[in-house]
C-alpha cells in the first residue's frame, strides 16, 4: 500500500517526464504499425494515415494512462491553481493590493495567535515532556480564587500519591540579594529539593538541588536563574561555590538554570532556594516561621510528573481523595482540586483580566480580519464582472458552474495562501519583541511553530470562503446569454452584494475608530485625572538595605532619619511601605468588628509615618492623623471608601480586625478619597503606623516620600539616610515621572487600536474608492446620456454617490451600534470619560465625512469630466 | 478508477491477466505485447494503445510489472516491460480467479 502511494508520488513529481515516455512509446507504438502495415502490402502513404488513424485514441490512451497515477481530481486542481497563479500574475495591481490587505490582516492574528499560544496553549518552556507535568491546586469558592496548599498537605499528598510521580512545590517571594556591598531587592522562589529533578530542567553551570537540601539544618544552597546570573553576576561561571548573601545569611550557589527555563510565573530573575530557607528568612515574622509545619497557612504552589500510564483524569481524582483525608484530620474543610497543564494562562491567572483582554483583542483581530475580507471580496466581485464575458463564453462551452466556481475559489485560495505565508511571516515579530522587551527567558515561550503555522492556514481558508466564495458564485449566476451580451448591469442589480461589503467596511472601521478614539479620550481624562494628592514638588526615595531587618530596626532607622531631616529642614515627609503609583500594593484580609471570619475581604493596606497626609496634601475629613506617639500603636487612619462599609453611622471610633485572629483596632481618623492605591477606581484603604502588630514592611524596602520644591533637596535627603545606615543605597525619583511612566503605560492601549482602527479605516477608504470608481465606469453611458440632455455636475455626483451612500449610512449606522457595545466593554479603561462620549463619536463621523470625501473624489471628477460624444460612442 | 477503460468485450480484469500472461514469455514492448495477443488468440483480442497503455501504466503502479528503455529490433529506443515477482504471484492468483469464473459461467450455460 505505503509503496503504491510512494510510486505514485514519485510518478507525480516527475509527471513531465513520464508524460513524455508514454508519448515516445505510443509513437513507437504508430511506428511499428505502419511499418507492419507496409509490409503486409500497403504503400507508405495510406500506411501512415492508417495508423495515424488511431492518433486520436492515442490522446485518450495518454490521458487515461496519466489517470491511473493521478487522480483525476488532484490533477485539475493542479491546473486551477497554475491558472489562478497565471490570472493573479497578469493583474499585479490587484494582486499587490489583495496581497498587502489580506498579508497585514492576516499577519496581525497570527501574530495574536503566536502570543495566545504561547500563553494559553504552549506548556512551560524549559520542562523535559512537559506534557506530562500537571499542577495541582484548590478552589476557594469564598474568594472564588484558586491557590495553593499548605506545606504539611503538599508533603501528605507527596508521600501519598501514585498518580503523579513527583511532586514538588514552589512559594515565591522577596528577598534581599547581597553582592560585594549592596543588598537589592530580589525575587525569590522556595522550591522542593525535587523540583529540577521532577520537571526535568537542564542547568547551564553546576547542579540541581540534592535530595535532602530542604530539610531544616541543611548547608544553605541556592540557584541562579539565567536572567539573574546574567544580569546581576554578569554571567560569570565561577560564581558557582561561592557565597552570596540572601537577608543576610551566607549562602553558597551551586548552580545556574538553563535559559529555556523561564520558571512558573512572573519575573524570570530569580533565586531559587530550598525550603530548608523558609524560616531562617524572616525570623521574625511568626507567619513564616511556622509555616513549614502549620496545616493552618497557605500556600505552596504544587505541581508534579504524571507517573507511567496516570492520565489527568486519575490524578485528579487521586488528589481530591487525599486532600480530603487530609483535611479531615486536620480539621479543615474540604475544597475543590483542580490538575491542570502548565500552560501560562490558567487557574487564577485564566480567571483574572489576562483573558479578558485576550478576548478584547481576539475580536478587534476578527474585526480586522472581516474588513480585510470585505475588501478583497469586493475587489474580487469587479474582477469577477470584468470577466463576465470569459465566464460567460466558458459557461456556453459547457463548463459546469459548480467547475467555474472552483476555479475562482481556487484564485481567492491562492491568494488567501500567499497573505497567510505573509502573515505567518509576520508573526515571526512577536518573540523577537518580546525578547528585546523582557530579556532572555519568560515563563511562557512565544514561538511560530506548527499551532501559528495551522492557524495560518486556517485563516487563509476562512478568509477565501469569506472573501472569494459570494463573489464566485455572484459572477456565475447570470445566465449565459446576457453574460456573453456584456451586459454585466444585470448582475450589479441581482443583489447588492458590492454595496453590502462596502457597509461591512464601514461598519468596521466605524467600530475600531471609535473604540480607538475613546481609549484615547481616556488617557486624555486620565491625565488631567486629580489623583486627590500632590504630585508637583514631592519625590520617592528608594531605600536599598543589604539585609532583611526586623521591626524595631525600620522603627530606629525611621526615628534617626527623622532627626536628621528634621535638623535639615526638611518640612514634608513621610516613611511608607507602599507610596502612591508604586511598585508594590499590600493586600491584607480584614473584617469589620461584629462579622464573622468568613466575611474577610482583602483591603489595601499602608504602612506610615505621621507625616505622611501632611506631605501628599491628603485632607483629614474626621478625626485625627498620625503624630510620633503612635509609631508602634495599633490605631487605624480609613479613607473616605473605606468608612462609607458604615452605611448608617460615622467609622470613627469603631473597630476593624485584620487577619485572621488579628486583635481589634480601632478607627481614628478618615481621610479623603485619593488615588494612592490605584489611578483607576478608588477602593478603601487602611493607613496604620509603623510598628504596630499589622506591619507589612520587613521584606521590601522603606520608601520615603518628601515634598520640596528645592531642587538641592534630593542630594540632602540621600546624604542623611547613608550617614545614618553606610550600607544604604538611596534612589530618587519625582512623583511626577512616575505618574508620567504610568501615563506612558496607559497610551499603549490607544496606540494599538489607533493603529488598527487606522488600517481599518485605510482599508475602507480604498474599498469606498472602488465602488465608486466602478459605478463611474458602469454607468459612463448614462451619465453622458444625462449630460447630453443638459444635466448640470451636481445630478452627476448625485448619479455617483446615491447608490452607494446608503451602503455608507447604513454601514455607519451599524457600526455606532457595534461601537456603543465595544464602549461598554472599554467602559474600565475610559478614566470616567462617559462610554457615549459626544467628542469621540463625533470625531469618528467627521473622519469617516472626510474618508468618504477623499474615496469618491477621483471618481466624482472623472464623472463630471465625462464627454457626451465620447461616452455615447463607447461600445 | 480503469476498469472502465477495458475493451468492452473483455471480462472486468481479463486484459491486466492476458498482459501479465504475455509477459512470463519474457520481456516485451507494448507493442509486441499487443502483437501477441493478436496472433495468440487468432486475430480475436484486438488491443488498442487507449487500453493497453492505461493497462500497463496500471500494472506499473502495483507493482506487477517494471519498465526499462532499451533497443527495438529496428534500433528506435523502446521501452520493454518484465514481469516482477508480485506480478507472478498475481497472475497465479488471477488465473485461479478467472478459471474458477469460467468453470462457473459454462456451468450456467450448460443448463438448459
Amino acid at each position: 500500500m505505503i509503496e503504491r502511494l510512494l510510486r505514485r508520488v514519485r510518478y507525480w513529481l516527475r509527471s513531465r517526464r513520464e508524460d513524455a515516455a508514454l508519448r515516445e512509446e505510443l509513437e513507437f507504438h504508430h511506428a511499428m504499425k505502419q511499418q507492419e502495415l507496409e509490409r503486409e502490402g500497403m504503400d507508405a502513404r495510406n500506411a501512415r494515415l492508417a495508423a495515424r488513424r488511431d492518433l486520436g485514441n492515442a490522446t485518450l490512451a495518454r490521458e487515461t494512462a496519466r489517470a491511473v497515477w493521478i487522480w483525476p481530481w488532484l490533477d485539475s486542481v493542479k491546473q486551477d491553481v497554475s491558472y489562478a497563479v497565471r490570472s493573479l500574475r497578469r493583474q499585479p495591481g490587484f494582486t499587490f493590493v489583495s496581497l498587502i490587505v489580506l498579508g497585514i490582516a492576516i499577519g496581525l492574528n497570527t501574530s495574536f495567535f503566536t502570543v495566545f499560544a504561547g500563553l494559553a496553549i504552549r506548556p512551560m518552556p524549559g520542562v523535559a515532556d512537559a506534557g506530562r507535568v500537571v499542577t495541582v491546586s484548590g478552589f476557594n469558592p469564598l474568594v472564588r480564587a484558586v491557590n495553593g496548599f499548605s506545606f504539611p498537605e503538599y508533603e501528605f499528598l507527596a508521600s501519598q500519591s501514585r498518580a503523579i510521580a513527583g511532586l514538588v512545590a514552589h512559594r515565591p517571594m522577596s528577598i534581599r540579594l547581597q553582592t560585594e556591598s549592596v543588598g537589592k531587592s530580589t525575587g525569590a522562589y522556595l522550591v522542593t529539593a525535587n523540583y529540577f529533578d521532577v520537571l526535568g530542567v537542564r542547568m547551564e553551570h553546576g547542579r540541581r538541588f540534592q535530595p535532602g537540601e530542604d530539610r531544616r539544618g541543611s548547608q544553605a544552597v541556592a540557584i541562579l536563574s539565567h536572567e539573574l546570573w546574567q544580569t546581576r553576576f554578569g554571567g560569570d561561571a565561577a560564581i558557582v561555590g561561592r557565597q552570596v548573601r540572601v537577608n543576610g545569611l551566607p549562602v553558597t550557589v551551586v548552580g545556574i538554570l538553563s535559559r529555556d527555563f523561564g520558571g512558573p510565573e512572573g519575573s524570570a530573575s530569580r533565586i531559587w532556594l530550598p525550603f530548608s530557607m523558609q524560616p531562617l528568612l524572616r525570623p521574625n515574622d511568626p507567619f513564616e516561621t511556622q509555616m513549614l509545619e502549620s496545616a493552618q497557612h497557605c500556600c505552596v504552589n504544587v505541581a508534579g510528573r504524571l507517573a507511567t500510564g496516570a492520565t489527568r483524569a486519575a490524578a485528579q481524582t487521586e488528589m481530591q481523595l487525599l486532600s480530603g483525608r487530609f483535611r479531615a484530620s486536620a480539621g479543615i474543610p474540604e475544597r475543590a482540586i483542580a490538575v491542570e497543564g502548565t500552560q501560562f494562562l490558567r487557574g487564577g491567572r485564566a480567571a483574572s483580566g489576562a483573558v479578558a483582554i485576550l478576548g478584547v483583542l481576539f475580536v478587534a483581530m476578527t474585526l480586522v480580519l472581516l474588513i480585510a475580507c470585505a475588501n478583497v471580496g469586493n475587489l474580487l466581485l469587479a474582477r469577477a464582472t470584468a470577466r463576465v464575458r470569459e465566464i460567460g463564453v466558458r459557461l456556453s462551452l459547457g463548463a459546469g458552474r459548480g467547475r467555474i466556481v472552483r476555479q475562482l475559489l481556487t484564485e481567492g485560495f491562492v491568494l488567501a495562501l500567499i497573505g497567510s505565508a505573509l502573515g505567518v511571516l509576520l508573526a515571526a515579530l512577536p518573540p523577537i519583541v518580546l525578547r528585546l522587551l523582557s530579556g532572555d527567558s519568560a515563563p511562557f515561550d512565544l514561538k511560530p511553530d506548527g499551532w501559528v503555522l495551522g492557524y495560518g492556514l486556517l485563516l487563509a481558508v476562512v478568509s477565501c470562503v469569506a472573501f472569494a466564495l459570494a463573489p464566485a458564485l455572484h459572477a456565475t449566476s447570470g445566465n449565459v446569454a446576457n453574460a456573453l451580451k456584456d451586459d454585466s448591469k444585470v448582475l450589479a442589480a441581482r443583489f447588492p452584494l458590492r454595496t453590502t461589503l462596502l457597509a461591512v467596511q464601514v461598519a468596521v472601521s466605524v467600530v475600531m475608530l471609535t473604540s480607538a478614539g475613546l481609549l484615547q479620550r481616556g488617557v486624555a481624562r486620565a491625565s488631567v485625572l486629580d489623583p486627590g494628592f500632590v504630585v508637583d514638588d514631592v519625590s520617592v526615595a528608594t531605600i536599598d538595605l543589604p539585609d532583611a531587618y526586623d521591626p524595631a530596626r525600620v522603627v530606629s532607622l525611621v526615628s534617626d532619619v527623622t532627626s536628621g531631616l528634621r535638623a535639615a529642614k526638611v518640612e514634608r515627609f513621610a516613611f511608607v511601605t507602599n507610596e502612591p503609583l508604586g511598585d508594590n500594593s499590600f493586600m491584607m484580609g480584614m473584617r469589620l468588628q461584629g462579622e464573622s471570619e468568613d466575611r474577610m475581604r482583602t483591603i489595601e493596606v499602608v504602612n506610615m509615618s505621621p507625616g505622611y497626609f501632611d506631605t501628599l496634601g491628603i485632607r483629614l475629613v474626621a478625626g485625627r492623623g498620625f503624630d510620633d506617639a503612635d509609631a508602634g500603636r495599633d490605631v487605624v487612619i480609613v479613607n473616605e471608601s473605606m468608612a462609607r462599609l458604615w452605611p448608617d453611622s460615622s467609622a470613627l471610633g469603631r473597630s476593624v480586625i485584620i487577619a485572621r485572629g488579628g486583635q481589634p483596632i480601632e478607627i481614628v481618623g478618615i481621610v479623603r478619597d485619593s488615588h494612592v492605591a490605584s489611578m483607576e477606581a478608588i477602593e478603601p484603604v487602611l493607613f496604620l503606623p509603623i510598628g504596630g502588630s499589622v506591619n507589612v514592611f520587613g521584606d521590601r524596602p522603606p520608601k520615603l516620600l518628601f515634598g520640596t520644591s528645592d531642587p538641592s533637596a534630593a542630594a540632602t535627603v540621600a546624604g542623611i539616610v547613608e550617614r545614618v545606615d553606610k550600607d544604604a543605597r538611596v534612589e530618587i525619583t519625582p512623583m511626577k515621572e512616575r505618574l508620567d511612566d504610568w501615563l506612558g503605560g496607559l497610551a499603549m492601549a490607544p496606540l494599538a487600536a489607533s493603529a488598527l482602527g487606522a488600517f481599518a479605516l485605510g482599508v475602507a477608504t480604498v474599498g469606498m474608492l472602488g465602488v465608486f470608481s466602478y459605478v463611474v465606469r458602469q454607468r459612463t453611458r448614462e451619465i453622458g446620456i444625462r449630460m447630453a440632455l443638459g444635466a448640470r455636475a451636481a445630478d452627476v455626483i448625485r448619479v455617483v454617490l446615491a447608490s452607494s451612500s446608503k451602503a455608507v449610512a447604513a454601514g455607519l449606522a451599524v457600526g455606532f451600534l457595534g461601537a456603543v457595545a465595544a464602549s461598554q466593554v472599554l467602559r474600565g479603561s475610559l478614566y470616567g470619560v462617559s462610554p457615549m462620549d459626544p467628542i469621540a463619536y463625533g470625531a469618528v463621523v467627521l473622519v469617516m465625512a472626510v474618508a468618504a470625501l477623499a474615496a469618491s473624489y477621483v471618481p466624482v471628477r472623472r464623472a463630471v469630466q465625462v464627454d457626451p460624444v465620447r461616452a455615447l460612442r463607447y461600445d | 478508477m480503469g476498469k472502465t477503460d477495458e475493451p468492452p468485450d473483455l471480462l472486468p480484469g481479463t486484459l491486466d491477466l492476458l498482459v501479465l500472461k504475455t509477459l512470463q514469455r519474457g520481456v516485451m514492448h507494448g507493442y509486441g505485447i499487443a502483437q501477441h495477443l493478436r496472433t495468440a488468440s487468432d486475430e480475436v483480442v484486438q488491443v488498442g494503445e487507449s487500453s493497453l497503455y492505461p493497462a500497463l501504466q496500471r500494472l506499473l503502479l502495483n507493482g506487477y510489472v517494471k519498465a526499462e528503455w532499451g533497443a527495438s529490433e529496428n534500433n528506435r529506443r523502446a521501452r520493454y516491460y518484465t514481469l516482477t515477482a508480485a506480478g507472478r504471484k498475481q497472475l497465479a492468483s488471477e488465473r485461479q480467479e478467472f478459471d474458477r469464473l469460467i468453470a462457473a459461467i459454462q456451468k450456467v450455460l450448460a443448463t438448459s
